[in-house]
């Protein structure tokens, strides 16, 4: 039932804790239409380590993918929020968040 | 060329939801990093990726250093018929990569 | 005599009542990725370690199953480790991929057995020394933490054992594959201390040390660490 509204595209960001739809990054993906929170859900373990930047991936799932679930690893630089957006089919935009503690190694590596 | 590891089941049935997982050897450099020198290490991502099954493209990714190294991905796929699932990917320093697999459909 | 027997006692052995993998004390998330072939970063350099085995060293060597659970092993009296032996034929770079590629699958044809070095007691008298004694500018040994305080924290990190089982491995933080010795500097950088030359002779033997320590522990390699 669901699965007739496939995901066209998905994108995942990392933004602030409120979604600001004149946000450059976010507005450029759904150029200025509402966004609504619901509908997806992302997994990520509460707490990871390591790296920066703001935009992750865009995935495009097409009508060959049966189940809109796409999975993928992330490096995070410090604790924040993670969003993901959805365009369906239907041309609706959906909104998915969770917050990720990330915490320094506890020894420096040096490589 | 970089390496690349691909996860299908052995064989699907006609119909059936697949699981598609790939591996791809890339650092998959942010810019940010230093060498041992104190030099900064190029940016070096894998930005586009694509995957067709049956000649089509089934599913494409736009990724970008936010990403971690050797970047991992997993989508489902639904098996129509037996043929080969074909990855192509380019990084920023428009060195491409591929890697195939065969899913079997039964 | 007191302090003659105490210095036995202290240096006699191994201090451990049991060995536990560094894995036992990975977030769930970290042993997740280490379980699954098709998910864990290492196998990558497994494919490539099984690739160039047999371009460069097929035409002399059969199986490699049970190799990688007898080295560091000696040679004529020499610590040799695994990447030492693999560099016989030819002088990969230490950390080159192509180094880490061999070893890797080298130790990935031992997975699931059991480590088992047994040198001559002597032997082990450096890399022993090496660590309990302190060093660096945290003035700290080996054992103070791996020994005395694992499984306690140190920041949101949990202390393991620091047993060499899993590698080459895939650290995260590197976002890369790396060998035993590149852990070991990793550690020293940690503690500020000065850091020992790959293949040099204080890193081989304790190598050597750590294990032998580790006997009886499986092979995991790729282990995938934070």
């Amino acid at each position: 039932m669901r699965r007739r509204k496939f995901i066209g595209t998905l994108t995942a960001l990392a933004v602030s804790p409120h979604i600001s739809t004149t946000d450059p990054l976010v507005y450029s993906f759904t150029q200025g239409r509402p966004v609504q929170p619901g509908r997806i859900e992302l997994e990520i373990p509460p707490l990871a380590e390591n790296n920066p930047v703001r935009d992750m991936a865009v995935f495009y799932l097409g009508a060959h993918c049966p189940r809109a679930e796409v999975s993928s690893r992330l490096r995070l630089n410090g604790s924040q929020q993670v969003v993901a957006i959805a365009e369906l089919s239907d041309g609706s935009f959906w909104s998915g968040a969770a917050f990720v503690e990330v915490r320094e190694a506890a020894c420096t590596d040096g490589g | 060329m970089a390496l690349a590891r691909i996860d299908l089941p052995q064989e699907a049935r006609r119909g059936e939801l697949v699981e598609v997982r790939i591996v791809i050897q890339h650092p998959m450099e942010t810019g940010f990093r230093r060498a041992p020198q104190g030099e900064r290490v190029p940016r070096n991502a894998i930005h586009s990726l694509v995957c067709r099954y049956r000649g089509i493209e089934v599913f494409r990714a736009t990724l970008s250093t936010g990403i971690a190294a050797n970047p991992f991905l997993r989508f489902f796929l639904r098996a129509t018929e037996s043929a080969e699932l074909d990855f192509w990917w380019l990084d920023d320093d428009d060195v491409q990569g591929s890697a195939k697999a065969r899913l079997n459909v039964t | 005599m007191k302090l003659i027997f105490l210095f036995v006692v202290l240096f006699s052995g191994a201090a451990l009542a049991q060995n536990r993998s560094g894995l036992e004390f990975a977030s769930e998330e970290v042993r997740r990725l280490q379980a699954s072939d098709a998910e864990n970063p290492g196998m990558l350099w497994v494919d490539q370690g099984a690739k160039l085995f047999a371009q460069k060293c097929a035409s002399c060597h059969a199986s490699m199953k049970g190799v990688a659970t007898r080295y560091p092993a000696l040679e004529n009296g020499r610590i040799v480790t695994l990447e030492g032996k693999v560099r016989h034929k030819e002088a990969f770079a230490y950390e080159s991929d192509e180094l880490l590629a061999l070893t890797a699958y080298i130790a990935n044809q031992s997975r699931g057995m059991p480590i088992k070095v047994n040198p001559p007691a002597e032997k082990l008298d450096i890399g022993r020394k090496a660590y309990y004694s302190r060093r660096g500018q945290m003035n700290l040994a080996c054992a103070h933490c791996h020994e005395q305080n694992w499984g306690k924290h140190l920041g949101a990190e949990t202390l393991s054992q620091g047993q060499p089982n899993g590698y080459p491995a895939y650290r995260l933080e590197w976002q890369k594959m790396g060998s035993l010795e590149r852990r070991i500097r990793a550690c020293m950088f940690g503690l500020h201390a000065e850091l020992p030359p790959y293949g040099s002779d204080a890193m081989r033997e304790l190598e050597l040390f750590l294990v032998w320590r580790a006997n009886g522990l499986p092979i995991e390699t790729p282990a995938v660490r934070r």
